[in-house]
């Protein structure tokens, strides 16, 4: 049954509503709002005192809580691994996990999500349910994710990012055996770029903020000329990354999500991202509709008339053509 | 002769926001004139949304019992069809959620909503349509199942659709086109 077919024979469905039936539903709405009226009625009189007292603290609370800040502040943290280590830090449901060598800060607590900055070296985070989500930074790359794990690698100005089995994959392909964790955050010393030879390979990037915003895509670790290292037994021969950071299906579907948080400035970053990317997607149409619209929200008419020009010049899809026709003809027309 | 009070010139309907105003502030009366309004357009969507479900009466009581009190909240920053229109979509929402797949198709009373004047065969055949469709939308996310039926259904705008189901019109119509590609994709794998 092709989707066509489904649409017809939903709306085909009478759905009408006889007298007898709308009668009785009336009844039965009657009689719940009185019930819930005269539980009011029968709860206020029988605990009036309960709800003076509740009306007294919730005045108290209110009171209180704004002398306080709205912003709820949480120090910065620096975190740090050494070769061969890793470090876990905890917050709120969050466990962040360092490979070292690997150098992170965990920042202010804004927005309901926790900032993470990563400088170098691959992190894991991994979120129970009710946690804040994670606001990952690696170089020039942000991103808000509420993947129950996700992870982040950063080597030599190249950023690699996933959730679920992207971030498992990213984690197996880190290059150290750890040892058991430090339970406590630490604050660790300046790290010596120094590879230790009973260590398998790993070259400490120079910082992230003197390289050029990269392109997504990775490398296999390289060894230092003077250096020549027994790989242990139980490490695997270094294997080719992905060389896509999304796929074209996550991008759309991280975008939908940051649309329906309303986070439209992180909707557009995942929507330029798969319009750039992945020229050729057959969202790539839709995107630069749902990009359109995002700027006629924003009142720049002139960047949403461009985009829409480049579906009507180029774009495939017949049904978001129409639709861009229709709102180039209602901008055009203001 | 005594006068006799002439019926036939119409009397005005009272506004919709007028009523709703009354009815936040007890009206009874009044709240029983936007249910008469209303009832049926909401019991279409659900049938709709939710297929001819055994529960669709109560899930319309329910509309009702939620719409009485959220009228209170209404700032009439769109119209009240538009706010029922939500109250029902959640509505129908939870109820989609609460229950598994096969039920959602399973509980439904496909007979009630076909014309007794078939044939047995075309009564069988179109029992056999209406349950393929809802099997197929009973896989989609309720969200999507939603953006589908509100859109492609009944033909409301992108923008209708993002004010009732209250997300901007970029992101319920990715939520049409993401049910599209879904039911697409469920066909081809049927079809094989």
């Amino acid at each position: 049954m092709r989707p066509s077919q489904v649409r017809e024979t939903i709306a085909s469905l009478d759905g009408r509503l006889d007298d007898v039936r709308r009668e009785q539903a009336w009844r039965g709405i009657e009689n719940s709002l009185d019930r819930a009226t005269d539980t009011r009625r029968a709860g206020f009189w029988r605990y009036r005192y309960v709800v003076v007292v509740a009306v007294l603290a919730t005045v108290i609370a209110f009171f209180v809580t704004t002398r306080r800040s709205t912003t709820v502040e949480i120090p910065s943290t620096e975190l740090a691994a050494e070769p061969g280590q890793r470090t876990v830090f905890e917050r709120d449901g969050v466990t962040l996990t360092l490979l070292g060598p690997a150098r992170a800060t965990v920042a202010g607590h804004h927005d309901g999500t926790v900032h993470v900055n990563i400088a170098s070296g691959t992190l894991v985070a991994d979120r129970t349910d009710n946690a804040p989500g994670l606001t990952l930074t690696a170089g020039s790359n942000t991103t808000v994710t509420h993947d129950r794990r996700f992870a982040v690698r950063v080597e030599r100005g190249m950023v690699v990012l996933g959730a679920g089995e992207q971030a498992k994959e990213i984690v197996d392909r880190h290059a150290l055996e750890l040892t058991p964790a430090s339970p406590a955050p630490v604050t660790p010393p300046p790290v010596a770029p120094v590879v230790t030879p009973p260590v398998a390979p790993v070259v400490t990037p120079p910082p992230v903020d003197e390289q050029p915003a990269p392109r997504p895509r990775v490398v296999a670790p390289q060894l230092r000329p003077e250096q020549h290292v027994e790989s242990p037994p139980e490490v695997r021969e270094p294997t080719k990354l992905p060389e896509v950071i999304f796929t074209a299906t996550e991008l759309y579907r991280r975008a939908e999500a940051a649309l329906a948080i309303k986070d439209l400035s992180a909707a557009r970053t995942l929507l330029e991202q798969l319009v750039r990317d992945y020229p050729k997607d057959p969202r790539v149409d839709a995107a630069r509709y749902d990009l359109a619209l995002i700027a006629r929200a924003a009142n720049d008419s002139a960047r949403a008339l461009a985009l829409l020009d480049q579906i009507l010049a180029s774009g495939t899809d017949a049904g978001i053509r129409a639709a861009a026709k229709r709102l180039r003809e209602q901008l055009g027309s203001k | 002769m005594g006068l006799v009070k002439s019926r036939s010139a119409p009397v005005a309907e009272e506004a919709d926001s007028d009523l709703a105003r009354r009815a936040a502030e007890g009206d009874r009366a009044a709240f029983e004139s936007i249910y008469r309004r209303h009832a049926d357009r909401v019991f279409a969507l659900l049938t709709r949304l939710v297929g001819p479900d055994r529960e669709r009466e109560d899930l319309l009581q329910e509309v009702f019992i939620k719409l009485h009190p959220a009228l209170a909240r209404f700032r009439f920053e769109c119209s009240l069809q538009t706010f029922v229109y939500r109250i029902t979509v959640r509505v129908a929402v939870d109820h989609l959620r609460g229950k598994k797949p096969v039920d959602l198709v399973d509980d439904l009373d496909l007979d009630a909503e076909i014309d007794p004047g078939l044939s047995p065969a075309d009564h069988a055949a179109r029992v056999e349509e209406l349950a393929g469709a809802f099997a197929l939308l009973a896989k989609l996310k309720p969200k999507h199942r939603v953006a589908f039926v509100l859109r492609e259904v009944m033909a409301l705008s992108h923008d209708e659709v993002a004010r009732i189901v209250d997300v901007h019109p970029a992101a319920a119509r990715m939520r049409v086109a993401l049910a599209k590609r879904a039911l697409a994709r469920l066909t081809d794998k049927e079809q094989r």
